[in-house]
């Protein structure tokens, strides 16, 4: 009980934060969820069933991709989500446009907003919708299990020598993911070293020059659909053996998806990150 | 004497309203040609025609025997100058660059301008007394300054004929002087349309009345500027004497308008 | 004293590439860039093979790749300013960028989704991007040219230029709505432009297109000066009016499009850089078109070093910087009236 008052308060100290209150909903029944990762955690909840609404790439688990789309990246399409009563509209700060959630507030409809930006987000974000939809007591056990295994796998990591890396966002132009960004706290658990280290700016351009520069170990290229794979006009790794990562051949691809979703499945990115760490010091050592 | 332009039979319509019907003229050699009309009788038209903008339907044009419609832009414009009454900005060229157009013609695409060529534009540029302006915007100048410079740029294209539109609009009464002094001095070949009678009867050997695109008359000053002619054309009571700055020699007219509208002119337009 | 702006621009057009190519993220001295031309033809000197790879593979083609943009894309404007007779006109105002940009997002786009992961992509690629942009800024200027009217009016092409322009623009629009948040994204940064994918591969188009267009300007010095004075002027003066001017668009579409192609949408500099030199460089007319390029080059250059090194280790898109500088600098020189 203790754990659920102290995850109870940081709820409300978060939703304070962020200016507005949770919905006065106990066991939500109709739910559209305009993100992908909240579809994702809400069958994590065992309720996925409920969900009668959802947005264009919400694609997993398999079952998520019945659902009926209602919009997606350009816009919701509110006539069919009042059509639909939803008594639960789990909307996404930052995915869905302000405008949208915040007609959908006005319309009366009960709105949480999805704000997630830290790993520990997720945690958060499962928590409030065990709330919400009466799971609390399989919230809890996720948000349990979520958390020993980032703590062991950081645990297991934190001694190992650093693995300095470059994550490829994009190849043309160049984009990465800066220390700012919540994707490296992944890689930091694992003993990444990003060679990024500016927070500033959470997905800057750089040049090839930085990378050339920083040498690093490992270049990450998540990979999924709407990715370019690093082929697209001119990024020739093989043309820099100077780069450790493409002397060494340590230029890997990683499932985009599970890396890029405030999901349960970061679990299973993390561990694939720490695998592919784990495989370059090996090599090096 | 020669005639330098033989035109013949001219017609030309702008899309299918016909303008001018059945031009028949001749400009001899050295000669200062006035065409004269009321407002919309034709005259740009004609003019338009000469210098290849227009192309005639029907009729020939003959530049020294030579047929201009065979002639391409080029070779025209070797031979025939134009100064028109409006100017375009020239977008911050100065005045040294647009006298320098009327080297045009004569390069070919990527001929280098020679010494030969800088001196003539500089010859232009003393002539029509422009050395103080050369390097100054043409954009900047006032309107005389700029026909000035456009004198010199027609005295560099070296035409054997210089066809002007209405030059003295918008300029002053020194300036119209001045400007048809020196268009007078640099003793080529003209054809000039011209809104003022007097300049007209002052500075033209022969005369061209064009109304509703047909030329209705054509000979010397004399004989073209008569009380009766000038009152149907421009329906205004009008009065020809000999101009009292006239040398005996010159039999130069005054014309003086009559500037009540009441006042019919002698004769009607009905006449016709 | 009439010579002395000329001098400086000459000096600045030899000192900025070399500038150009010391400053940047990594360490490298002029020292460093000595050294590594020196090794070129010598066995005498010795270089640190990371920064001779960094300055010979990265920075020298980039800076090339700039400064031929900003050249190309300035002659093009002064050119189209000219034929024209209008001081807004860019390759921009005829549609030309736009249709460009379209061609190459729709590549993009379309290339991104549909041969992710092939082999010789890159390569194939970009010519498939400097074709889509070709035909692109092609239909963009036959569009403008079959609607200008039979006297291909300068009113009627320029309106028929807007609306080419808004409809590439607004069909740009379209391809990166329908495009997924990333790519969109992506496709957003391409927009804005970048000398980043320079290399000496790509280099050899822009430079034969911008040797020829020069060239053929040139020649044409006389016949463009010509058209300042008015269509019936330029007739007058012997010049095919009509002709001159098609052929003279389709010249500056085809230079544009290479260019749009390599380095992506970068604006203004066709528009502004004229303007600066005609406003600086008064009574220089017979040597313009060299001043237009020699002065667009050194812009854009300088552009892309504010670009690469404003924050340190970011990369700023290009179309901005040109945009942020271009707009102060051109209002300093529109009130100093001019140097001379």
């Amino acid at each position: 009980m203790l754990r659920l008052f102290v995850i109870l308060i940081s709820i409300s100290f978060f939703s304070n934060a962020y200016g507005y209150e949770l919905p006065n909903v106990k066991n939500a029944q109709r739910i559209i969820a305009l993100s992908p990762h909240s579809v994702e955690l809400l069958f994590a909840l065992g309720v996925g069933d409920r969900i009668i609404g959802t947005t264009d790439f919400a694609d997993f688990p398999e079952a998520a991709k019945d659902i009926e789309r209602i919009g997606g990246y350009h816009g919701i399409q509110m006539e069919r989500v009042l059509e639909l009563k939803p008594d639960l509209v789990v909307a996404w700060q930052g995915g869905n446009s302000d405008e949208d959630i915040n007609q959908l507030e006005s319309l009366g409809l009960p709105v949480y907003r999805s704000a997630t930006k830290r790993l520990k987000h997720i945690a958060t974000e499962i928590s409030v919708l065990g709330q919400l939809t009466g799971t609390s007591a399989k919230a809890d056990a996720l948000i349990k299990d979520l958390h020993s295994v980032l703590a062991a796998l950081k645990n297991k990591n934190k001694d190992k020598p650093k693995v300095s890396f470059f994550y490829q966002l994009w190849s043309s132009p160049i984009r990465t993911i800066s220390t700012g960004s919540w994707i490296n706290e992944m890689m930091e658990i694992c003993g990444g070293e990003n060679i990024m280290q500016d927070p500033s700016v959470e997905y800057p351009q750089i040049s090839l020059e930085t990378v050339l520069l920083s040498a690093p170990q490992a270049i990450i290229i998540p990979s999924s659909h709407g990715h370019d794979n690093g082929k697209l006009s001119g990024l020739k790794w093989e043309d820099w053996p100077e780069i450790p990562a493409v002397k060494n051949n340590h230029i890997y691809r990683i499932n985009g998806d599970i890396l890029h979703r405030f999901s349960l499945r970061v679990i299973e990115a993390t561990q694939t990150v720490c695998e592919t760490f784990d495989q370059i010091r090996l090599v090096k050592h | 004497m020669n005639n330098i332009l033989q035109v013949h039979n001219l017609h030309w319509s702008a899309g299918d309203t016909p303008i001018l019907s059945e031009i028949e003229f001749n400009i001899p050699e050295g000669a200062f040609v006035g065409l004269i009309g009321p407002n919309g009788a034709g005259k740009s038209s004609l003019m338009r025609c000469l210098y290849g903008v227009n192309k005639p339907q029907l009729g020939s044009m003959l530049l020294q025997g030579k047929n201009l419609s065979d002639l391409n832009a080029r070779e025209q414009a070797k031979k025939i100058a134009v100064i028109l009454q409006e100017h375009s900005n020239q977008m911050g060229l100065t005045v040294w660059d647009v006298v320098a157009q009327g080297l045009t013609p004569h390069k070919g695409l990527f001929e280098w301008t020679t010494k030969k060529d800088l001196n003539r534009v500089s010859d232009a540029i003393i002539k029509m007394d422009l050395s103080n302006l050369s390097k100054q915007p043409f954009e900047q100048l006032s309107g005389g300054e700029k026909q000035r410079v456009m004198l010199a740029r027609a005295h560099v294209q070296n035409p054997q004929l210089l066809i002007m539109d209405e030059p003295t609009n918008h300029l002053d009464v020194h300036y119209q002087i001045e400007m048809l002094n020196m268009v007078k001095n640099m003793g080529i070949s003209v054809l000039a349309s011209i809104h003022d009678l007097n300049l007209a009867a002052a500075f033209c050997d022969y005369i061209l009345v064009i109304d509703h695109g047909k030329i209705i008359k054509q000979g010397s000053t004399a004989q073209v500027l008569t009380e009766d002619l000038i009152s149907n054309v421009f329906n205004t009571c009008v009065q020809i004497d000999d101009h009292p700055f006239s040398k005996d020699d010159s039999n130069q007219v005054r014309i003086t308008y009559s500037y009540d509208m009441a006042s019919e002119p002698k004769k009607g337009k009905n006449n016709e | 004293m009439n010579k002395l702006p000329v001098i400086i621009l000459i000096l600045l057009a030899i000192i900025s590439p070399v500038m150009a190519l010391v400053l940047g993220v990594a360490n490298i001295s002029v020292s460093d860039v000595f050294n590594i031309v020196c090794s070129q033809f010598s066995d005498a000197c010795s270089s640190d093979a990371l920064k001779e790879r960094i300055v010979l593979e990265l920075r020298l083609p980039r800076i090339i790749l700039a400064f031929l943009t900003g050249a190309g894309l300035s002659l093009a404007g002064s050119v189209l300013q000219t034929v024209t007779r209008n001081p807004l006109a860019d390759p921009y105002l005829f549609g030309i960028s736009s249709g460009a940009t379209f061609g190459a997002v729709l590549v993009i786009a379309f290339a991104g989704a549909g041969l992710a992961g092939q082999g010789l992509f890159s390569d194939w690629m970009r010519m498939g991007i400097t074709g889509g942009a070709f035909i692109g800024s092609a239909i963009s200027v036959l569009i403008v040219i079959s609607l200008a009217g039979r006297s291909v009016q300068i009113e009627r092409m320029v309106l028929a230029g807007v609306a080419t322009s808004f409809m590439f623009s607004a069909a740009t629009s379209l391809v990166l709505y329908a495009s997924d948040p990333q790519a969109a994204s992506s496709l957003l940064f391409w927009s804005l432009g970048s000398f980043s994918r320079a290399d000496w591969d790509n280099l050899m188009l822009p430079f034969i297109i911008l040797i020829i267009c020069f060239i053929l300007f040139s020649g044409f010095t006389r016949q463009l000066t010509a058209l300042l004075a008015g269509d019936e002027n330029a007739r007058s003066l012997g010049v095919e009016v009509q002709k001159v001017r098609i052929s003279m668009l389709l010249l500056t579409s085809l230079m544009t499009a290479i260019l749009v192609a390599n380095t992506g949408g970068i604006g203004f500099v066709g528009l502004m850089i004229p303007h600066i030199v005609r406003r600086l460089y008064v009574n220089h007319s017979r040597h313009l078109m060299w001043i237009i390029v020699l002065f667009g080059g050194v812009f854009m250059v300088w552009v892309d070093v504010v670009a690469r090194s404003l924050i340190h280790g970011h990369e700023l898109p290009v179309g901005i910087i040109t945009a942020a500088i271009g707009s102060v600098f051109f209002l300093l020189v529109m009130r100093r009236k001019s140097w001379s």
